[in-house]
């Protein structure tokens, strides 16, 4: 991933699907449904859509307050890229990467990467060392555990369109 | 409709790609910009506004580049330019003894409704895009 080259932090998550490269593509590429597959999506605005490049506001369901970003994507064959113009404010940057691999038997394999720079004194702030887990580490776990449960939503909203 | 350019700057690849991937020379080197405002840049993805001078008064765009030093700028806007529906395009940077060619393309689309046939504006564009070109190589090689 080339954002991964300028971002100092990055983590992986890989998952196996047992639908099809196309479905699972076809539905992360089709951000405009979105809310009808996964619960936590309250609602897409789509600000542009080439078919490749893609520009929108999501809401997302979450404590205390719903929670609001833009993201940019580069969607090829193969991947799609994103990064977040407006980030939360303990991150500078933030970018990543889903990437789909074909697997024998209709499956497919799809890793997301997150990659992010952070703003020092506001992650501090906003994750102070606790339980003897830094800031750094805090905002890795919450980063690799949005891929998770984003992953395992997937799984979910796709078994049950296939089953 | 694509439209292709290629002009040869005799500088390193560096030297060139550093002049079209900084917006804030671009007011220097293009005489129709009237301002470039940098949103987000995090050292690969770069988003930003440009605004030109147009004959019929000043127009804005807003932009988003993907920067792959020295090689090749990836450009899609956003908000593209009045009666466009999109634009899109590269600049790719191959160096071959001391010297630059840069190649531009463009891929763009009307807005249901544009008053001109689609060859006639591609023709245009394809002066401007030359001229461009132009002018980045004159200001690069004049150091």
């Amino acid at each position: 991933m080339d954002a991964a080259k300028v971002m100092t932090f990055q983590c992986h998550e890989t998952s196996i699907f047992d639908v099809p490269k196309e479905t699972i593509y076809g539905a992360l590429h089709d951000m405009r449904r979105w809310p009808d597959h996964l619960p936590h999506v309250l609602k897409i605005e789509v600000l542009y859509d080439d078919g490749q490049y893609q520009e929108f506001h999501m809401t997302v369901a979450s404590e205390p307050d719903t929670i609001r970003v833009r993201s940019i994507r580069n969607c090829s064959a193969d991947a799609i890229d994103f990064f977040q113009p407006e980030p939360p404010v303990f991150l500078r940057h933030h970018a990543g990467r889903w990437e789909f691999t074909e697997l024998p038997g209709g499956r497919c394999q799809v890793v997301v990467t997150h990659a992010w720079n952070l703003e020092p004194e506001r992650a501090a702030a906003v994750f102070p060392p606790k339980d003897g887990l830094t800031t750094d580490q805090q905002v890795e776990n919450m980063l690799a555990g949005h891929s998770r449960q984003t992953l395992d939503a997937w799984r979910s909203a796709l078994t049950a369109v296939t089953t | 409709m694509n439209i292709i350019q290629t002009v040869t700057v005799k500088a390193p690849a560096a030297e060139v790609y550093a002049a079209f991937a900084d917006l804030s020379r671009w007011n220097e080197i293009l005489p129709d910009v009237l301002d470039v405002k940098v949103l987000y840049f995090d050292g690969y993805h770069q988003e930003f506004t440009m605004t030109v001078e147009r004959p019929d008064g000043p127009e804005t765009i807003r932009g988003v580049r993907y920067c792959r030093p020295h090689r090749e700028l990836e450009l899609v806007q956003t908000t593209p330019p009045p009666g466009f529906a999109r634009m899109r395009g590269t600049w790719t940077f191959r160096e071959a003894d001391g010297a630059t060619e840069v190649t531009a393309t463009r891929d763009f689309r009307l807005a249901d409704g544009h008053p001109l046939p689609e060859q006639e504006v591609g023709d245009r564009l394809t002066l401007i895009l030359k001229d461009n070109l132009n002018l980045f190589r004159t200001a690069v090689e004049r150091g």
